[in-house]
């Protein structure tokens, strides 16, 4: 088995057989997670620098423990808006790490093209913990983990992503994973938060939420942040959590065993109400749990190699 | 000085002919027939080469006053000259705007003390360019204006664009429109479609620029008054042009050689060489724009010559500033045209020199004796890579570093004065 | 030395070998632990399981580790040995531990297991059982049950299938 990938910068990048790959190892890192000492030596020596330019709580904790509970160092750095606005140049800080010889950099940005642009031009690992509205393969890469520890299987599962699609990494990165893996995926919102070209995907899309509740295996919510929907996108909270929020009504009208996924962090009462966040379908906390062992996974084949197989 | 058996190509008699030209002082004396030259007067050799009115690019920026670092009058003349362009108009977004006849002298004088290229400015059509108050047009244009234009920025407010056409008419000048209905554009870096939304990056819809080229045609249907329309890049604006121009409105346009060859792939890679407003559009745009130079809808091609500096553009694609440069490429990719599309030379030259002196209201763009000796020599074989040294620009961003051309400039004669030299 | 056994018939008796040997060194019945090694010692400690139930009466508690994430060769490696689980489904703690592995070589492997056993836990006693010793020590390890040892040229690698009794020499490639 070989890891062609010295970098993990969009789902667009790995092969059906990679996921399948990462899918099928990521079991083991999460037994690490349970037990007394929740750690092992693979990545000892190694540094691993988490650039978070955006605010993000479960993310950077995420990925924090699983290089932790690889034995490696880590270093956190986070910085509010842009290396530009310091008045740096992207790759003037991406040299300054790079002095420093890190491993491995985790960088989460508001803007897209730099995880591609910091892989290209970095000899070390690069792992794309969110890039604007391009990607957050991680996320979905965890996501579909959890699809297919509870289902088993992803060919054929019947997704369903409701909410702001246009403005979201999390849903471009699920729609072209889960496309790999053969999912049939449904996608639904007002059509001001579907993006352009969304008729390329080859995705069902229906502006209407209820029609297409009942076939859906998996409902996943997004969040939709509350500054868009005072925007021109949407008029308002209480329109957007009447036609397309999962409440009582909706969570009973999903099939016997269906599921209920949410990247977090959720906006109750907006997307998703507490019937829905905290009824026994909900496996949102997996969600979370399955994030470290993802990431320990991807740590593992992006680093323990230590040498660029590319 | 002769300039002794290359093809002539001149667009005036519509005509390419070989002969031999003789310059004296700083005009053209006479053309005559293959042989004629003494060579006992100083000369260019220009057998196998085509020889052209030097050309004339009617959408540049040159920066100066005000943003010296990016470019200035002479950088700006130096790539103008290694690109065969001996006369340039120049955009009024410069810092002072060029609202006033002050800034207008200025960059006149800075010219013509560096001698290289015919500068011309474009005076503001607002003061400012804000939008609101009209500039001091007339004064103007006794200074040496050639036309009007925000661009840089749209003229938002339509009353204020009525007035502006009618107002720069009453002193001969056109409008140069920059068609962008901002509000449209908000965050958008690049063309809006399945290609932005697969990079992550925000969109600039088509409509954005369609929307505003069709109040412009409407306004000067309703008025009277021609406006040119610059930088084209859609299919649908390209189609609003056509139908105004078979219902006898006054519009004309141009487009930018980024435009005919490039489309919006090339920004996967996140390149900010690759970022200009209007953005790259996509393939079937780039189609119409070849088909409107095959069918003389487009008027002219101008560069829209847009230097930033490096550490300006070396920033996430959502930051950089909008533009690249083109002085320096223009005529190559006039060839690549040419060599790609069949498109007869004689059509896209008239592009770039007697159909913008007629939109400017100058005399140029001719080989006719008795008129400036302003004439580009260039070698239709010769295949050459750019690189970033060839550059003569004080900026670099240009998306064609790496780029192979066929057909290059050899020699730039500006009023009888060899300015750029090859060889 | 011994000649390199090769059949399903001298496996068996080998390992009856060991599980005598252990059934007299063992104290506490009731306070071992058997953990093979995956892939190769986790069929052998399975078997000698099984003998020493035919001899005890006792289901004997039985548990595989996967050393893979406590190699210490990983950034050699240019490819990733797969990851396989560890299912240790008792407490190891103040137990005596009978590591299994089908081959000790360099002793890495065995090294790497002891890790990751404490890991796991304190054990009171760490015993190793090994099919074949085949010398090539590169750290101070030594096994506490051998079953043979043999010689082998350092170029060839020995793979034993258990289940089919197979024992099979190749070139390391």
């Amino acid at each position: 088995m070989n890891w062609p990938h010295k970098d993990i910068v969009a789902i667009q990048d790995i092969s059906a057989e990679e996921i399948s790959t990462i899918l099928d190892m990521a079991g083991t890192f999460k037994e690490i997670s349970k037990r007394d000492i929740k750690k092992v030596p693979t990545l000892r020596g190694k540094t691993v620098i988490l650039l978070f330019y955006e605010a993000s709580t479960r993310t950077r904790l995420s990925f924090e423990i699983a290089a932790k509970r690889l034995s490696a160092d880590t270093v956190a750095l986070s910085a509010s808006g842009s290396s530009f606005s310091k008045g740096e140049t992207i790759m003037d800080a991406a040299q300054n790490v790079m002095a420093m010889a890190p491993d491995c950099i985790v960088i989460r940005y508001p803007y897209a093209g730099l995880p591609f642009r910091l892989a290209k031009e970095l000899p070390c690992s690069v792992l794309n913990a969110g890039d604007g509205f391009h990607e957050h393969p991680t996320q979905a890469l965890l996501d579909m983990y959890s699809m297919k520890e509870h289902f088993g299987s992803l060919k054929g599962l019947n997704v369903l992503i409701v909410g702001d699609i246009r403005h979201s990494r999390v849903a471009r990165s699920n729609v072209i994973g889960l496309k790999k893996m053969g999912a049939n995926i449904t996608l639904s919102g007002p059509k001001t938060l579907l993006p352009p070209g969304v008729d390329t995907w080859g995705v069902k899309v229906s502006t209407e939420l209820d029609p297409v509740i009942p076939e859906a295996d998996v409902v996943m919510m997004l969040r939709v942040q509350k500054e868009r929907l005072n925007q021109q996108f949407f008029s308002g909270e209480r329109e957007y959590s009447l036609f397309y929020g999962l409440n009582r009504q909706r969570v009973d009208m999903m099939k016997r065993d269906a599921v209920i996924m949410h990247p977090g962090p959720m906006n109750r009462g907006v997307e998703i109400n507490h019937d829905a966040a905290d009824c026994k379908r909900s496996i949102i906390l997996n969600q979370v749990e399955n994030g470290v062992a993802i990431r320990m996974t991807l740590l593992y084949l992006c680093l323990g190699g230590g040498k660029n197989v590319d | 000085m002769w300039i002794k058996g290359g093809m002539i190509f001149n667009p005036a008699k519509d005509s390419a002919v070989a002969g031999d030209i003789f310059i004296k002082g700083d005009l053209i004396e006479g053309i005559y027939p293959v042989g004629t030259a003494r060579s006992d007067n100083e000369t260019i050799d220009a057998a196998g080469m085509w020889v052209l009115p030097g050309l004339i690019d009617m959408h540049v920026h040159l920066r100066e006053p005000g943003y010296e670092y990016k470019e200035d009058i002479h950088s700006g003349s130096l790539a103008a000259a290694a690109g065969g362009v001996t006369t340039m108009a120049c955009m009024a977004n410069t810092d002072p705007v060029n609202d006033n006849p002050s800034v207008t002298r200025q960059i006149i004088d800075r010219a013509v003390k560096i001698g290289l290229a015919r500068v011309l400015p474009v005076g503001a059509v607002t003061r400012g360019q804000k939008g609101k108050e009209l500039a001091e047009i007339g004064i103007m244009k006794e200074t040496g204006i050639v036309a009007v234009s925000d661009d840089g920025q749209p003229v938002e407010d339509s009353s204020v664009m009525r007035s502006a056409l009618e107002y720069a008419a009453t002193f001969g000048l056109t409008v140069l429109s920059h068609p962008q209905v901002k509000s449209l554009c908000g965050s958008g870096v690049m063309n809006e479609g399945a290609l932005s939304t697969m990079l992550g990056l925000p969109g600039i819809p088509s409509a954005a620029e369609d929307i505003m080229i069709a109040r412009d045609i409407e306004l000067s249907r309703y008025t009277g008054v021609p406006v040119h329309i610059t930088h084209v890049s859609t299919r649908g604006g390209i189609e609003l042009i056509r139908q105004a121009k078979a219902g006898g409105v006054g519009i004309t346009c141009d487009v930018t050689p980024h435009h005919l060859l490039l489309t919006e792939d090339a920004v996967k890679g996140y390149d900010t060489n690759t970022k200009m407003y209007p953005p790259l559009r996509m393939e079937s745009d780039r189609f119409a724009l070849i088909q409107g130079l095959r069918d003389a809808v487009i008027d002219c091609i101008a560069t829209d010559h847009a230097p930033h500096a490096r550490d300006e553009k070396d920033l996430d694609y959502d930051l950089a500033p909008f533009g690249i440069i083109g002085l320096q490429t223009l005529l190559p990719a006039m060839m690549e045209i040419h060599y790609r599309y069949g498109i007869d030379f004689l059509k896209l030259l008239r592009c770039v020199s007697i159909h913008p002196a007629r939109i400017l209201g100058i005399d140029g763009g001719t080989l006719t004796p008795g008129s400036r000796a302003d004439i580009t020599v260039v070698d239709p074989d010769k295949v050459f890579t750019l690189t970033k040294d060839m550059i003569v620009s004080k900026s670099k961003n240009t998306p064609f570093i790496g780029h192979e051309f066929k057909g290059g400039v050899m020699q730039t004669i500006f009023g009888g004065k060899t300015v750029f030299d090859q060889g | 030395m011994s000649e390199i056994p090769m059949n399903t018939n001298e496996i068996e008796a080998i390992l009856r070998e060991l599980s005598d040997k252990l059934f007299n060194a063992i104290t506490k019945w009731d306070n071992c632990g058997f953990i093979g090694i995956r892939s190769g010692g986790e069929l052998i400690a399975k078997k000698v399981v099984e003998l020493l139930r035919q001899k005890t009466g006792k289901d004997l508690p039985l548990g595989a580790l996967d050393i893979a994430l406590y190699r210490d060769d990983i950034s050699k490696r240019l490819y990733y040995p797969e990851v396989r689980s560890t299912d240790v489904p008792f407490s190891v703690d103040e137990k005596e531990i009978i590591l299994v592995d089908d081959v000790l070589h360099t002793g890495r492997s065995v090294r790497a297991a002891i890790d990751h056993i404490v890991d796991l836990g304190r054990p009171e006693r760490i015993y190793l059982l090994v099919l074949f010793d085949r010398g090539g020590r590169e750290l101070p390890i030594q096994a506490d049950f051998v079953g043979r040892v043999i010689d082998l040229p350092e170029e060839k690698i020995i793979k034993i299938d258990i289940s089919k009794g197979d024992v099979l020499i190749s070139e390391v490639k």
